[in-house]
């Protein structure tokens, strides 16, 4: 029963989140020195206006101080998001089933699908709010009661993504677990989160990044959530967040039916020794 | 029916090794073997016997190749669904649960997974760790990575009994308890036993198990070498007399030769002490034949014996014979 799944995992979620309480701490605290940089690094060089008017024109949108913070800020969320769904979905799956050993507990009470499934939307449904929960707070105090507003559509948006990219992490996962003999699964994805961050055009518009990163950042949704949260942040609710979910819901049903279609064939392969 | 039943099962592994290289191990070359209900069933063998292979296909964790394994009437490949509701298992006891979270939790985790209202789950899980005495060492509610292998050994045995099920399969699950502890498990497993319920628990102690096991089964390289209940198993290995005698002087090869010509011998073991040998043999002769066969070779070859002892054998004795000294404890 795939319920009996989702409690459990949500159960183990909560838990987790309890003892690792300040690893969150430490996930909202750098972002948002490294939004500060990026904003006022640049400031240091020339000043403050010429940096605003730069991201004015590289957004076209003609932006003040408030708006060009709200903006970095708004994306580190996503750089957030990516970095921890990607890395804690692979590297959790990798050592459950080769290092602790609780793919046994697994195995033994439903399927590698299900326990896949479910893994993938319980685990970044919960730690997209809690590792972007930072954002509320500030971005109350920029702009008011808009500013809440603007942090519930982000997390809509920020949600879609890390759920979508729960089943491409978990497609990843298996291959590497399953299928491949490495052993040290966090040197692939520590590479994997910069490289679709980077490909995605986190802080540069996505048409700036060279053909080759955005190619593979194309094998995500991050691309078009970069996009929708500059939109989220520069004007509020943009008519484009239907077209992001129609993209990002797509991108999921083909991320759900690869790692579907995986964890049923690496579900019988570990039965078979 | 009731119980287990395994039916000519077969199990080969086959592992890559580097690109091209295959490994092919042979773990269960047909076995066969049945537990009637409320039986507590031992399965002995020395190391890469193949008994955790069998445990795993019984837990429907591992697919067998052939052969047929039905546990309380399930099938293990067929019904698997079935069969998972009905077990309980410990496995490799010094892994299995999430190092970061307390044996409670991991508990809890499990109980849910199993379909348990979070409130039940909560409540059996803090039972079954009164059961095995976590609560009382106040282990309960400290992160699994700090256990030690006697701890951890608990947790897996608390987790088998969870769920309340009718079969337990157990691989072994005393391993790294101390004396005491390992004792206070037999004394459950018996418990569960009495309660009706089926126990299937590996091991290589066969002291420990000769104490709980009302039947056995002996496996060597994925065969079964014999089965039965415990003085079954004697009356069938127990015409083997263990025969010790310290001889004078160094060994030579000619005594046992000798020895070999009254009589058959199995398993003899020669050891050169200070001023003497020492050998040991099994054999199916009787006491008198022993004894006879020993005063030939004294009068032929001119010895000294210095000692002679003819031992009825344990079931311990019966398992070494069976399965070679070298792996016995
Ligand atoms: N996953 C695997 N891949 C390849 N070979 C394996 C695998 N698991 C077990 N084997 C091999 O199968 C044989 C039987 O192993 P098994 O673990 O069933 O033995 P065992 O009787 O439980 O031994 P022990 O007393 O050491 O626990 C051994 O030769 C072992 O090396
Ligand atoms: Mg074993």
């Amino acid at each position: 029963m795939v319920i009996n799944i989702l409690r459990a995992l949500t159960y183990r979620e909560i838990v987790w989140f309890k003892r690792f309480a300040s690893d969150y701490i430490v996930s909202w605290i750098l972002p948002l020195a490294f939004s500060l940089g990026v904003v006022f690094l640049p400031a240091t060089i020339s000043d403050i206006n010429t940096v605003v008017g730069r991201m004015s024109s590289m957004f076209d949108y003609q932006m003040d101080l408030k708006t060009a913070y709200m903006l970095a800020l708004s994306v580190t969320g996503i750089v957030n998001i990516v970095a921890i769904t990607v890395n804690d979905v692979i590297q959790t799956i990798f050592s459950e089933f080769r290092f602790m050993e609780v793919g046994w507990m697994i195995l033994e009470t439903t399927s590698l699908t299900r326990y896949g499934i479910a893994n993938a939307i319980v685990r970044p449904a919960i730690m997209t709010p809690l590792t972007t929960l930072y954002l509320a707070p500030i971005l109350a105090y920029l702009d008011g009661l808009n500013g809440l507003t603007t942090f519930a559509i982000l997390e809509v948006a920020f949600e879609v993504t890390a759920i979508a990219l729960g089943f491409y992490a978990t497609a990843i996962a298996l291959v590497l677990t399953f299928y491949t003999r490495i052993s040290r699964p966090w040197t692939i994805s520590n590479v994997l989160a910069p490289a679709i961050l980077a490909g995605a055009g986190v802080y540069i518009p996505v048409s700036l990044v060279p053909a080759v990163l955005r190619l593979f950042a194309y094998t995500t949704p991050v691309p078009e959530s970069c996009e929708i949260v500059y939109l989220i942040a520069l004007r509020g609710v943009p008519g484009e967040l239907i077209w992001f979910m129609a993209i990002a819901s797509f991108a999921m049903t083909l991320y759900v039916a690869v790692s579907g279609l995986l964890s049923k064939s690496a579900d019988i392969r570990v039965r078979k020794g | 029916m009731k119980g287990i039943v395994v039916d000519s099962i077969k199990k080969t592994y086959i592992s890559k090794e580097g690109f091209r290289k295959k490994r092919v191990v042979e773990a269960l070359k047909g076995v066969s073997l049945t537990v009637g209900s409320g039986e507590i069933h031992a399965l002995l063998g020395p190391n890469g016997a193949g008994k955790s292979t069998l445990v795993k296909i019984l837990a429907t964790l591992l697919l067998p190749d052939s052969g047929r394994a039905y546990v309380d009437g399930y099938d293990v490949v067929r019904e698997a669904e079935k069969v998972r509701r009905v077990i309980g298992i410990v496995l490799d006891v010094s892994k299995g649960f999430y190092t970061s979270l307390s044996g409670y939790e991991n508990l809890v985790f499990y109980a849910l997974l199993k379909g348990y209202s979070y409130q039940e789950a909560r409540r059996r899980a803090k039972e079954v760790l009164e059961l095995v005495g976590l609560y009382e060492m106040n282990a309960h509610n400290r992160p699994y990575y700090t256990y030690s292998l006697g701890m951890r050994a608990r947790l897996s045995i608390a987790k088998a009994l969870l769920t309340n099920p009718p079969v337990l399969l157990l691989d072994e699950p005393t391993l790294g308890l101390d004396v005491e502890s390992a004792k206070a498990v037999r004394k459950l497993i018996t418990d569960l036993a009495k309660e009706g319920r089926t126990v299937l628990i590996t091991g290589h102690n066969m002291h420990e198990i000769e104490q709980i096991a009302s039947s056995i089964t002996i496996i060597d390289s994925g065969r079964v070498i014999v089965s039965g209940n415990p003085s079954e198993l004697k009356a069938k290995l127990g015409l083997m007399l263990k025969v010790s005698t310290r001889i004078e002087g160094l060994h030579t090869p000619q005594i046992l030769e000798k020895i070999k010509s009254f009589i058959p011998i199995e398993k003899a073991s020669i050891e050169p002490l200070d001023s003497s040998t020492k050998i040991v043999f099994y054999t199916k002769a009787s006491r008198e034949e022993v004894v006879q066969s020993i005063m030939q070779m004294h009068s032929t070859l001119d010895l000294k014996i210095l000692d002679l002892v003819v031992e009825e054998p344990t079931l311990e004795d019966a398992y070494i014979a069976v399965v070679g000294e070298g792996h016995g404890h």
